[in-house]
C-alpha cells in the first residue's frame, strides 16, 4: 500500500519545513502543492524533502488540493490524504485515518474535532473539542446542518482538512470549485457517489499562528454561497 | 428636443461601434446582431416616443408611460447581462486553475 500526504500551502514558509519533516518521520511521501505562494514556502517544503508541485498563481484551497490529486493518481498511489500546511494537524494521526481504508472498512475517511462514538483506538481520548474558540464552533455548528441538508450525510464535523481517500474512490470525486467550498463539494461529491464514508477523531491544534492565518469567520459564511453558486452553474 | 438629438448621436456611434467589432472579428455575428438589434430600438424608442407609450398600455402599464416600460426592460435587461458575465467569468476561472494545474505537474514531471 503506497500512501502519499497532500500539503496545499500558502505563504507557509515559517511552517512548511518542519510540518513535511513531521510527515516524513512516519515514512510517509510528501508533496507540496504551493499555490503561488509569495514568499519561499517552496524552497523550504523541498529542503524538507517534500515533491514540490508550484501553482504560479494563487488558485484556492480546493485548486491546489486537486491538483495533489490528479498528481498522486497519476503516480499510482493508493491512499492519498489531505495535511493542513499549518501545523494544526498532527502526522500522527495519519494512521488512524489510513486505517479504515487499508482494511476496507471505508472509501473515505474524514477527521472529526468532535465525535463522541468511542474512538477506534481508545487511548486516543477525544479529539480537541475544548480548544475550539467558541464562535468557530457555532460556524461549524451551522456548516454541518448545511452538508447535512445538501448531501445527506450527517457528520460530526465540517470543513475539516485532514481527509483520506482510497484512488478508487478518489477517481470518482471531481471537484471544480477552486476555494475553500472545495470541503463542502468533496462530501457533496461522496454522497453522490454513495462512497462509504468514516469519521476518526483528530485533535487540532488552535495556535496563534493557525489562527491568524485562518480566514476570518465572515469569509467562512461566504464559502457556504459560494459552494450553492457553484452547484446552480456547474 | 435636444435629448433626442444627443441620443441618437449616441446611438449612431454605438452601432458604428458594433460595426467595426464585426469587421475585426472581435465579436460574431449573433452577438453583433443582438447588439445592434438593441441600439436600434433604442434610437425607435427616443424618436417615436409615443409608440412605447402605446406599447405599455397594451401590455397592460394603465398609468405608466412608455418610458417606465423601457426602464423595465432596460433593468431586466441589465440583470441578465450581469448573470451572463458572472457565469461567463467562472468558466474562466476553471480554465485558469486547468492551465495553471497542467503547468504545475507538467514541471514536475519534466524534472
Amino acid at each position: 500500500m503506497s500512501i502519499v500526504i497532500i500539503i496545499p500551502t500558502y505563504n507557509e514558509a515559517q511552517k512548511i519545513y518542519n510540518v513535511v519533516k513531521s510527515v516524513m518521520s512516519y515514512g510517509y511521501d510528501v508533496v507540496v502543492v504551493d499555490d503561488g505562494s509569495k514568499d519561499n514556502t517552496q524552497e523550504q517544503a523541498r529542503r524538507a524533502g517534500a515533491v514540490v508541485l508550484r501553482h504560479y498563481i494563487n488558485r484556492g484551497y480546493g485548486a491546489a488540493l486537486s491538483t495533489g490529486n490528479q498528481w498522486a493518481i497519476k503516480n499510482e498511489y493508493n491512499v492519498i490524504v489531505h495535511f493542513d500546511g499549518d501545523g494544526q494537524h498532527n502526522a500522527g494521526e495519519i494512521k488512524n485515518l489510513v486505517n479504515p481504508i487499508i482494511r476496507e472498512k471505508a472509501d473515505v475517511v474524514i477527521g472529526s474535532r468532535f465525535i463522541k462514538e468511542p474512538p477506534p483506538n481508545p487511548h486516543l481520548g477525544k479529539g480537541g473539542e475544548g480548544s475550539v474558540p467558541i464562535v468557530r464552533r457555532v460556524l461549524i455548528k451551522l456548516a454541518i446542518v448545511f452538508t447535512w441538508i445538501f448531501s445527506g450525510i450527517k457528520l460530526t464535523d465540517a470543513h475539516n482538512g485532514f481527509r483520506a481517500f482510497s484512488a478508487r474512490a478518489l477517481k470518482k470525486i471531481e471537484c471544480k470549485q477552486d476555494g475553500m467550498s472545495y470541503a463542502s463539494e468533496v462530501i457533496d461529491q461522496i454522497a453522490e457517489y454513495k462512497l462509504r464514508i468514516q469519521e476518526v477523531p483528530v485533535t487540532i491544534e488552535y495556535t496563534d499562528y493557525s489562527k491568524s492565518k485562518g480566514e476570518s469567520n465572515i469569509k467562512k459564511m461566504l464559502v457556504g454561497l459560494k459552494f450553492i453558486w457553484g452547484k446552480l452553474i456547474r | 428636443m435636444l435629448i433626442q438629438i444627443i441620443t441618437i448621436i449616441v446611438v449612431l456611434f454605438l452601432l458604428t461601434r458594433v460595426g467595426s467589432k464585426l469587421k475585426r472579428k472581435e465579436i460574431n455575428f449573433k452577438e453583433a446582431f443582438f447588439w445592434g438589434l438593441i441600439w436600434f430600438l433604442v434610437g425607435i424608442v427616443v424618436l417615436y416616443p409615443k409608440l412605447v407609450d402605446k406599447l405599455a398600455k397594451y401590455v397592460g402599464l394603465q398609468s405608466a408611460t412608455g418610458i417606465d416600460l423601457v426602464v423595465y426592460i432596460a433593468v431586466a435587461l441589465a440583470f441578465y447581462l450581469i448573470f451572463r458575465l458572472f457565469v461567463h467569468v467562472e468558466r474562466i476561472e476553471r480554465d485558469i486553475t486547468k492551465i495553471i494545474r497542467h503547468i504545475a505537474i507538467k514541471d514536475e514531471n519534466d524534472k
